[in-house]
């Protein structure tokens, strides 16, 4: 079976129950059943949180994508039909063009598939060995290009397979494979310390 | 880059660590079946596969969304859902409406910073073809003031015409630019103050 690097569980396939809970749940959504839409933002609201921030810098306006993809659920449940992984790949597909049309809007992304090999290094890493280790790891994400953070959100974080992060980004699989390979390389350089004391055999690793 | 028809090398293989990590399972399967082979063989393949390990252990430790964050956001989603009178009756919309799948809920005041506005549903009220070409087509949507003051301009312009003023004008215009005041120019300035004054007369 294949795993993302995600800790908060929200890759992890659907079950069949979960499916057929999710099936129920839109019939009472449909229904404008409030209750069940509160049942939906519990369960999905970190899946789609989480994309949100990883695919964009800005906290609010992760926020604001999070928020606008579980509504777009609710507002359109008369008649959505849902595939067999329920909701979390519909949840997944809106907040991802979402967060790419914000980017896209903000005249972030850049429209070719190259972008610059060298990353911004993360401002706090040196000299702050006692910071938190998530905030390190996060701050190295968020300078990334835009292009290589979102690949690296949809294939590492959310599981998804390289020509399934092509289609959601519209390029080709040899550009996923390179996008790829530049953000983790970048990481690498710029977390070294962090993740040679992942290594076996180092204090710190797990 | 694809080295499909080639043997796998220590620096193709560094470069899919680099591309797809440590966990073999995320791989194409075809070149995982050959990092599988090189692994067990190449102490070097090894090292690079160990670390490719390590950076993702290190990726999973990005921070997941504090539960507080999550429980105001979604108390927010809850109150634009139910605040707005978003939640509909049974018998609301339609399967062509959700399969739109692209209608915008207002933002909270505030709070929807730096998105592109997009009318809600009641502001984005239909409107008729025969409508859309009424205002589109002849008057460039809309623009009924500037259809107004065209007409009046014209009303005006006839009005003058037909008045004193304009041929007075005329005349001290063709006797300034006349300045020779040969007879045959004052015989041209009389014609013209003559026709004028004629249709004076007719008007009256």
């Amino acid at each position: 079976m294949r795993t993302a690097l995600a800790r908060t569980g929200d890759t992890v396939p659907a079950t069949n129950g979960e499916v057929s809970e999710d099936g129920r749940l839109l019939a009472r959504l449909a229904n404008g059943d409030a209750v069940a839409f509160r049942l939906v933002v519990d369960r999905y609201l970190p899946l789609v949180l989480g994309v949100a921030r990883r695919m964009l810098r800005d906290e609010a306006e992760a926020e604001d994508v999070a928020q606008e993809a579980i509504l777009r659920l609710w507002r359109n449940a008369t008649g959505l039909e849902l595939g067999p992984g329920g909701f979390k790949p519909w949840l997944r597909r809106v907040v991802t063009n979402l967060c790419i049309d914000r980017v896209r809007a903000a005249r972030h992304l850049s429209v070719v598939e190259e972008v610059p090999e060298e990353i911004e290094p993360a401002r706090q890493l040196d000299g702050l060995v006692d910071r938190d280790l998530s905030k390190r790891v996060d701050e190295a994400l968020r300078a990334l290009p835009d292009r290589q953070r979102q690949a690296l959100t949809l294939f590492h974080f959310e599981g998804l397979s390289q020509s399934e992060v092509g289609t959601t980004l519209g390029i080709s699989d040899e550009a996923v494979e390179s996008l790829l390979a530049r953000g983790r390389r970048s990481l690498k350089a710029a977390l070294k310390e962090e993740w040679r004391d992942l290594l076996p055999g180092s204090g710190d690793a797990a | 880059m694809n080295s499909r028809n080639q043997k796998l090398t220590l620096d193709r293989l560094e470069s899919l660590f680099d591309s797809y990590g440590g966990d073999l399972s995320r791989w194409p399967e075809r070149l995982a079946d050959e990092a599988h082979t090189m692994i067990g063989s190449s102490s070097e393949a090894r090292r690079l596969h160990v670390e490719a390990q390590a950076l993702d252990r290190l990726l999973a430790r990005a921070s997941a969304p504090d539960p507080a964050q999550l429980d105001r956001l979604a108390e927010r989603i809850m109150a634009v859902a139910t605040g707005e009178g978003v939640a509909k009756p049974a018998n609301a919309g339609s399967a062509q409406d959700a399969s739109a799948g692209a209608r915008i809920i207002p933002m909270p005041v505030g709070r929807h910073r730096g998105a592109s506005h997009k009318p809600t549903d009641r502001q984005a009220a239909p409107v008729s073809s025969a409508e859309r070409m009424t205002r589109g087509r002849w008057f460039g949507g809309g623009s009924w003031p500037a259809a107004a003051a065209l007409a009046a301009s014209l009303a005006f312009g006839v009005a003058i015409g037909f008045s004193d003023i304009a041929p007075n004008a005329t005349y001290n215009v063709a006797s300034f630019v006349q300045p020779s005041s040969s007879d045959a120019d004052a015989a041209l300035s009389d014609l013209q103050l003559e026709l004028w004054n004629g249709l004076d007369e007719e008007r009256i």
